[in-house]
């Protein structure tokens, strides 16, 4: 019986899924569901959630949540994700199993539909949602550059290997957290205005696109 | 851990918040509505600075899915805001965020009606929300086809360099909304309304919330090319809706033409159990006026209007203003209000005594 830990991720991987069908990238490569989990959990204390993952390990390429890639295998099995494209990926240490996503609208539809009745759950659900639509407009095979180009990613203080924590104790911020503050702070100074938690997210992800963009005409 | 250096550092922040301010300020929205508010943002800016050769017609139209085969070559545009791509003659294929798209050139040579015929009978896209911007002749014009270009009777228009928005075309547009979305149960929806008990007219503790979303909504809709922001704190206190716009010569500087002071009018609570007496209203509405002075003068902003919703089944029209009103003229804010009837029925009833049914107004 999955215990509500499994259940929050169980919903974080169908609202991400849910999040790309509104878009060109569906169904959806399954690393591009674990990049878009990741930055949700680096967004997360903006929406006041807690994050799936809240040490991620600094590496190459998008970083592959264990415990998010076992409720997406658990979906798989269960009939409510249908996989197609089911390819090997080989990395330097392991070879393991890919597919795009797509979710069986008859089984999740009603699901959805209900959580999404709910304040707290349609909140985070909308954020998830944003998240991954924002990301799938990167383009197809944008995951890696685009956590490359995160702010946790790219501060200098932490090197290749290390372990970033995207929810440190009070008294410090991750870079993400400090790019959300100084956002901010630049729109209270320049135009009046603080910025609601959905307009933070979506200037972050744009800052994001235009990274990724300008990587393009490199 | 402190920020980044470097691609994330003030400066690069700066130039995305000046390229982006209002983005994300519509996720709450239809996806229609977003896809709106999003073309004629990105129509404006474009349109605005284009070389003249550049000008013509360009069509968006929400389509949230990958285009299978058509009788043309696309082109994927995955990233349509970041500015790199010329919008015009072309037909654009787009989700409700409009950046992800896939665009169709229109031929040089292909007349208004080419085009229309191409899209509803080739692509088979007339029955799809459409936004058509026409940048010829010296102006910059959006047509909002709703329900497609298979219904042009619905078609919304208006003029995208406009600058500003005055009291007379504000009132209009909320006023209309009133009539589509607000004066009724009917109007408003089975679910989640303003009332609690409609049968016995006891407003729901939710009512502003309700009001303040149809608004935003309706506002949006009506004035795509503005930004519609709730509830932005201050140390004051919290307003209810800005209408604001970015400078086009100045993208770091925003035009707040209008604080909104929403104020729902009730005579008891949601149970019916606490009585709201006369003194209580006018507590309220003297409340939505000092607030409306405050943030208009702090924010700064150009106009201020305190708006009330009379959930009340007597209603008095402007008489429910007039122990303020002489103050409000003197402060320089208008003062609107709206009857939200609690049944068609109540609405029929006013009507056949021979009252109009729309907004009254005074400064």
């Amino acid at each position: 019986m999955a215990g509500d830990e499994d259940l929050r991720t169980q919903l974080r991987a169908l609202t991400i899924v849910s999040g790309f069908e509104s878009t060109f990238l569906y169904p959806v490569p399954v690393e591009m569901v674990h990049a878009c989990s990741y930055f949700c959990d680096a967004l997360s204390s903006l929406w006041s959630v807690d994050p799936i993952d809240d040490i991620v390990l600094k590496s190459e390429g998008v970083p592959l949540s264990p415990v998010l890639q076992a409720e997406i295998d658990w979906l798989v099995g269960h009939g409510l994700l249908v996989p197609s494209n089911v390819a090997y990926a080989k990395t330097d240490r392991q070879t393991r199993l890919r597919a795009d996503l797509a979710l069986n609208n008859s089984l999740t539809d009603r699901v959805l539909e209900v959580l999404d009745e709910d304040e707290k759950l349609s909140r985070e659900m909308g954020f998830v949602r944003e998240v991954a639509a924002a990301l799938a407009a990167m383009g197809p095979g944008a995951e890696g550059r685009a956590v490359s180009s995160d702010a946790n990613f790219q501060d200098p203080l932490a090197g290749m290997q290390s372990v970033l924590d995207l929810m440190p104790d009070e008294g410090r911020s991750s870079a993400t957290q400090s790019a959300l503050r100084n956002f901010n702070s630049l729109a209270r100074s320049a135009m009046g205005s603080d910025l609601s938690e959905s307009e933070l997210t979506a200037l972050y992800t744009r800052h994001l696109q235009n990274l990724v963009a300008s990587q393009d005409t490199w | 851990m402190t920020g980044a250096e470097g691609s994330w550092d003030k400066s690069a922040l700066s130039e995305t918040l000046r390229d982006s301010y209002g983005a994300g300020s519509d996720v709450d929205m239809p996806d229609e509505i977003r896809f709106l508010h999003g073309v004629a943002k990105l129509g404006r800016r474009f349109f605005q600075e284009c070389e003249e050769d550049e000008r013509g017609l360009s069509m968006f139209i929400l389509h949230a899915e990958r285009p299978g085969e058509l009788s043309r070559p696309t082109e994927y545009v995955p990233m349509l805001r970041n500015g790199r791509q010329s919008l015009s003659k072309r037909i654009w294929l787009t989700t409700h965020r409009v950046n992800e798209s896939f665009a169709v050139d229109i031929g040089a040579d292909e007349s208004d009606g080419d085009v229309w015929i191409f899209v509803k009978d080739d692509l088979g896209f007339g029955d799809l929300p459409t936004v058509v911007i026409d940048s010829r002749d010296g102006r910059v014009m959006y047509h909002y086809y709703p329900e497609g270009l298979n219904k042009p009777e619905l078609e919304e228009g208006k003029d995208l360099t406009r600058a500003t928005i005055d009291r007379v075309s504000l009132f209009e547009a909320i006023n209309s909304i009133y009539m589509d979305d607000l004066k009724t149960p009917d109007a408003q929806g089975e679910v989640n309304n303003v009332w609690a008990n409609t049968a016995r007219g006891f407003p729901s503790d939710k009512a502003e919330k309700f009001v303040q979303r149809v608004l935003k909504i309706g506002l949006t809709r009506a004035f795509p090319d503005f930004v519609i922001r709730p509830e932005q704190p201050q140390s004051e206190g919290r307003t209810d809706l800005e209408i604001e716009q970015q400078f086009d010569h100045d993208p770091t500087s925003v035009t707040r033409h209008f604080i909104l002071e929403i104020k729902v009018l009730r005579g008891t609570s949601g149970t019916g159990t606490t009585i709201y007496h006369a003194s209580a209203i006018e507590e309220a509405i003297r409340k939505g006026l000092g607030q409306a002075v405050v943030y208009r003068d702090t924010k700064p902003a150009r106009d201020a209007v305190v708006c009330c919703f009379d959930m009340r089944k007597t209603f008095s029209g402007m008489a429910v203003y007039d122990f303020i009103r002489d103050a409000a003229m003197e402060k320089g804010v208008a003062l609107w209000v709206w009857h939200l009837f609690n049944s068609s029925e109540e609405m029929r009833k006013r009507v056949m005594a021979g009252a109009a049914i729309g907004g009254e107004q005074a400064c």
